[in-house]
């Protein structure tokens, strides 16, 4: 079944891997093609060796939870009474948010796209959680002490075609792998193939400085991924993150930190040094009246 | 009159904070998902947000004061200076410990230390929130040395103590903007009226602002506990430098807001819910205290300034609240409310610290400059030390031979129901499920079960089985001389079971799982005779130990004969295959029709997608866990009050 999604994209197989410059593998997954079988969620489950899931309070309506790193949501379709299936995993960002945020550095950004989480490191202060825009990270909240799961996308969930097992598993070739540049290349064929079907965008190429996994759809998909429209963004006057990352948004104020240190204990040390001196002098004059006042 | 307060205050505190500790505890034993409310949507609760970030802003006193005092040289404050550092230090101290139960591991709460990010903000608050709390610590060490009579130390730290204090105040300013600028990383999530690029100095003044307002809060009510007077003049200088950086902070959010075109939120188009939240928030964090505080009329005036100061307190916690958690409802979907649990070991903490700082005010010179605790100063207030007092280990027992046994058993009886309430319904077992994956709508007055709905990942969309059709259909083929009829589906009843749950095997939407549990049969016949007729239940369950299994369970077990062929040690599949597989088996064979749109080569045939309930779902409590009596065979289902799961 896998082969047949490769088979569809002539530019992944094919010679001439020496003249890319990005090796950067993404994921794309055309929501025109699902049929919503979960057959990724599955295999995902049966290769990371997953848990039991269950219902709690804390688990969102998403599916995602600590015990599954993709999901299938299902969303209204362009004509009404239809549905489309959106799978859901984390965006492994260019620059992601995640990874700015983490404070011990537990999660990383790799050179070949996946954003991997070393579990060793974290401490469970769940702040990538909050700072994820997509709202991915889940969290053990069942144990007694947890830790941070998410979609790898990493050697560990590679079966022996080097696609990841919920890749592989997609009997449609809904959600396929490959370099992030040739997935871009093929979305964008796809919409210009059939631009009467497709919502000409592409989801995950630009938003939040870009993200390896990628959407094409038929209807809009910005409510289900949590992607904004350029307007929403200019809305909550954030417009440049149609284009650039929420740790390059931010980037000023990390840099002002340093100098505010420096700056303070200059500032500061120069005031308390030169009162205390007017002071000592003031006292020696007037003798020590004062110090019995105060 | 107040000294009853004082008394009863303490009562209250200790048994808040004896309840915070058992609550505590059940945190470490159960999880956070037992203990809280916490969820994947909203991740950072009650006790970050209220705790950490609210009380660290409502500490920044400690950092103003030591500013003014030892920086500024302004001495007239110096009578607040170790009272200032003391709020500092133990409200640092209870946030951290606030912390500790907060972090999913906090035995690993070195590692920042060692592992550095310097991008992320939470790095550099960690940093700051850790070694200020280390130079306030410091900052209180005269206090120490002028009880036991340590001079030479004394003049030592005096000496010291400028440096400390810069780094203290640099430290300070520091976190208080970084704290705020947790928030910039989401600009999607967080609420446009709370979130801005300009959070960091919106943090940073506000909390300076209310800082101060808290330590005019504090001594007003010390004052009245104590029957103290505090000179008037540090109170309303106090207050007038909170309304001067509350100004600052007010004026900030209007330039903000209208620099980025965001009125529409308050006014405009956009006006939600959440515009009045915002409202409300800045009339009780700004405009009220700096009325108060900025008027000498009112200034001067004690219940008006109670009233300010208070207004600012709760204005800046709620602040902090609205940019922690309420401003990611609208994104998130879901609507966060902490628990009784929660509260309880959040303010029992707040207590313990409240405790400790009672005992630091009655017994060290920390309000030397007014008088008590520091007898050379105050001649005829000395010998009245409080009586209430339970510090020591001798005043402990003189209290239980003496007349305050029955406060010390009042104290210990009241705080069992308190953690009781913390308790309740959760904390006391690990997770269950809440609803049987195959119900029937009670709503609908369908109490025969005629026709049951099957959603195993409750999202809503549940298939329609219609129960009673099938059964008419198989009735009709048992007169026509088919003998397995509901064995069809209900292909496995334990013993003393109508129908088992499909679910007690097939435990999982997608993983096959163990059928057979020897750990619940070894359970089940602890103290049973029969036992010694099979040596044990962990047996290799294959066909050939199948005629032990039918020594039980022949005649209670309708349909067991299908497993003979298999045996035991086959895995049961998924929920979904085995749905589909229930299905489809008869439907597959008597189709004619594929192209008919109700067929079972459609999904949409089975798989209708019903009307979704709207967020007002979602802000429904959740439904209570049960906790299982004894596990015999398969998970516990609980039963909602709508629906009645079919057992």
């Amino acid at each position: 079944m896998s082969k047949s999604a490769e088979d569809e994209l002539p530019v992944l197989d094919a010679q001439g891997k020496s003249k890319r410059k990005s090796k950067t593998k993404a994921i794309l997954t055309d929501a025109t093609k699902c049929i919503g079988c979960e057959r990724c969620v599955q295999g995902c489950v049966e290769q990371n060796d997953l848990p039991q899931d269950f219902p709690a309070h804390f688990k969102s309506n998403d599916g995602l939870s600590g015990a599954r790193y993709t999901s299938i949501v299902e969303v209204p379709g362009k004509d009404p009474g239809t549905s489309r299936f959106v799978r859901r995993q984390c965006m492994h960002c260019a620059d992601p948010t995640c990874v700015a945020a983490c404070l011990v550095g537990a999660l990383t950004k790799s050179a070949d796209g996946p954003v991997t989480y070393d579990a060793d490191k974290c401490i469970g202060c769940r702040y990538c959680m909050l700072a994820c825009p997509f709202s991915i990270p889940r969290y053990e909240y069942e144990k007694a002490l947890p830790y941070i799961r998410k979609c790898k996308m990493d050697e560990t969930c590679r079966v022996a075609g080097g696609a990841p097992a919920c890749t592989s598993s997609c009997p449609t070739g809904a959600t396929v792998f490959g370099l992030r540049e040739d997935l871009i290349t093929e979305a964008r064929r796809r919409i210009d193939e059939r631009p009467e079907l497709y919502v000409d965008h592409i989801w995950g190429e630009h938003e939040f400085g870009g993200t390896s996994v990628i959407y094409i759809s038929d209807s809009s998909l910005g409510d289900v991924l949590k992607i904004p429209t350029d307007k929403e963004f200019a809305k909550r006057a954030v417009a440049s993150l149609t284009h650039e990352s929420i740790p390059h948004l931010v980037h000023n104020w990390v840099m002002v930190t340093p100098f505010q240190f420096a700056g303070g204990l200059a500032i500061l040390g120069t005031i308390a040094f030169a009162k205390r001196r007017q002071r000592v002098m003031a006292e020696t004059a007037s003798g020590k009246d004062e110090e019995d006042e105060s | 009159m107040n000294e009853f307060v004082l008394k009863r205050l303490k009562d209250l505190m200790w048994i808040l904070f004896l309840a915070a500790l058992v609550v505590g505890g059940s945190r470490f034993v159960y999880g956070l998902g037992a203990t809280t409310n916490m969820m994947d949507a909203l991740p950072w609760g009650w006790w970050k947000v209220f705790n950490m970030i609210a009380g660290a802003a409502l500490a920044t006193s400690g950092f103003v004061i030591a500013a003014v005092i030892y920086i500024f040289d302004l001495r007239q404050f110096r009578s607040v200076a170790r009272l200032s550092v003391l709020v500092g230090f133990l409200g640092y101290g209870a946030s951290l410990i606030a912390l500790a139960f907060d972090v999913g591991l906090p035995h690993r709460g070195w590692h920042p230390f060692f592992m550095w990010n310097p991008h992320s903000f939470l790095f550099e608050v960690f940093w700051c929130v850790s070694l200020y709390w280390g130079v306030t610590a410091l900052e209180l060490l005269p206090i120490l040395s002028e009880r036991f009579p340590f001079p030479k130390l004394t003049h030592v730290l005096h000496e010291i103590m400028m440096p400390f204090v810069v780094l203290g105040v640099t430290l300070s300013t520091m976190h208080h903007s970084s704290l705020g600028a947790l928030f910039l990383a989401s600009p999607t999530r967080l609420h446009p009226l709370w979130h801005s690029m300009w959070i960091p100095p919106e943090f940073f003044i506000s909390a300076m602002g209310a800082g101060l307002a808290t330590m005019v809060l504090l001594i007003l009510i010390i004052s009245w506990l104590f029957n103290k007077e505090f000179e008037r003049v540090v109170l309303t200088r106090l207050a007038a430098g909170s309304a001067i950086f509350l100004s600052l902070y007010l004026v900030i959010k209007v330039v903000d807001l209208t620099v980025h075109n965001k009125w529409n939120y308050v006014f405009g188009a956009d006006k939600s819910w959440e515009s009045q939240v915002f409202l409300v928030e800045i009339a009780l964090q700004a405009i009220l205290p700096i009325l108060i505080f900025s008027i000498p009329v009112l200034r001067r005036s004690k219940p008006c300034l109670f009233i300010g100061s208070l207004a600012a307190f709760l204005g800046l916690v709620m602040h902090r609240l609205d940019v922690g958690i309420v401003g990611y409802f609208r994104t998130a979907e879901r609507v966060y409310i902490p628990n009784a649990g929660e509260f309880i070991l959040s303010f029992g903490l707040l207590a313990g610290a409240g405790l400790l700082f009672f005992f630091l005010i009655e017994k060290f010179p920390v309000l030397s400059g007014i008088g008590f605790g520091c007898p050379e100063e105050d001649g005829h207030d000395s010998h009245q030390q409080p009586k209430v007092s339970i510090w020591t280990l001798q005043e402990a027992l003189a209290l239980l031979k003496g007349p305050g046994t029955e406060r010390v058993l009042v104290i210990a009886l009241l705080v069992i129901p308190l953690a009781n309430i913390g308790l309740k319904g959760q904390g006391t077992s690990a997770f269950q499920p809440i609803l049987s994956p195959v119900y029937a709508s009670i709503q609908s007055g369908d109490t025969m079960r005629e026709n049951l709905r099957i959603d195993a990942n409750r999202n809503g969309d549940y298939v329609d089985f219609g129960h009673k059709k099938h059964q008419e259909v198989f009735q009709e083929k048992y007169r026509l001389g088919e003998k397995e009829t509901c064995v069809k589906c209900h292909h496995l009843t334990l013993p003393k079971d109508n129908n088992t749950v499909c679910r007690s095997c097939h435990s999982d939407m997608q993983v096959p799982m163990p059928m057979f549990h020897a750990d619940r049969h070894e359970e089940r016949f602890k103290d049973d005779d029969q036992r010694a007729s099979f040596a044990s239940f962990d047996l290799d369950r294959r066909k050939q130990n199948f005629e032990a299994c039918m020594m039980c369970h022949e005649e209670t077990m309708i349909g067991l004969a299908a497993y003979a062929p298999k045996g035991f040690d086959q895995m049961a599949p998924g929920f979904t295959q085995a749905m589909h597989g229930n299905c489809m088996t008869c439907h597959r064979l008597e189709e004619k029709d594929p192209t008919d749109p109700f067929s079972t080569g459609n999904c949409l045939g089975c798989h209708r997608p019903q009307p979704k309930p709207a967020i007002a779902a979602e802000l429904q409590p959740k439904e209570p866990f049960l906790v299982p009596t004894k596990p015999i065979r398969g998970p516990v289902i609980i039963p909602a009050e709508k629906v009645d799961p079919i057992l």
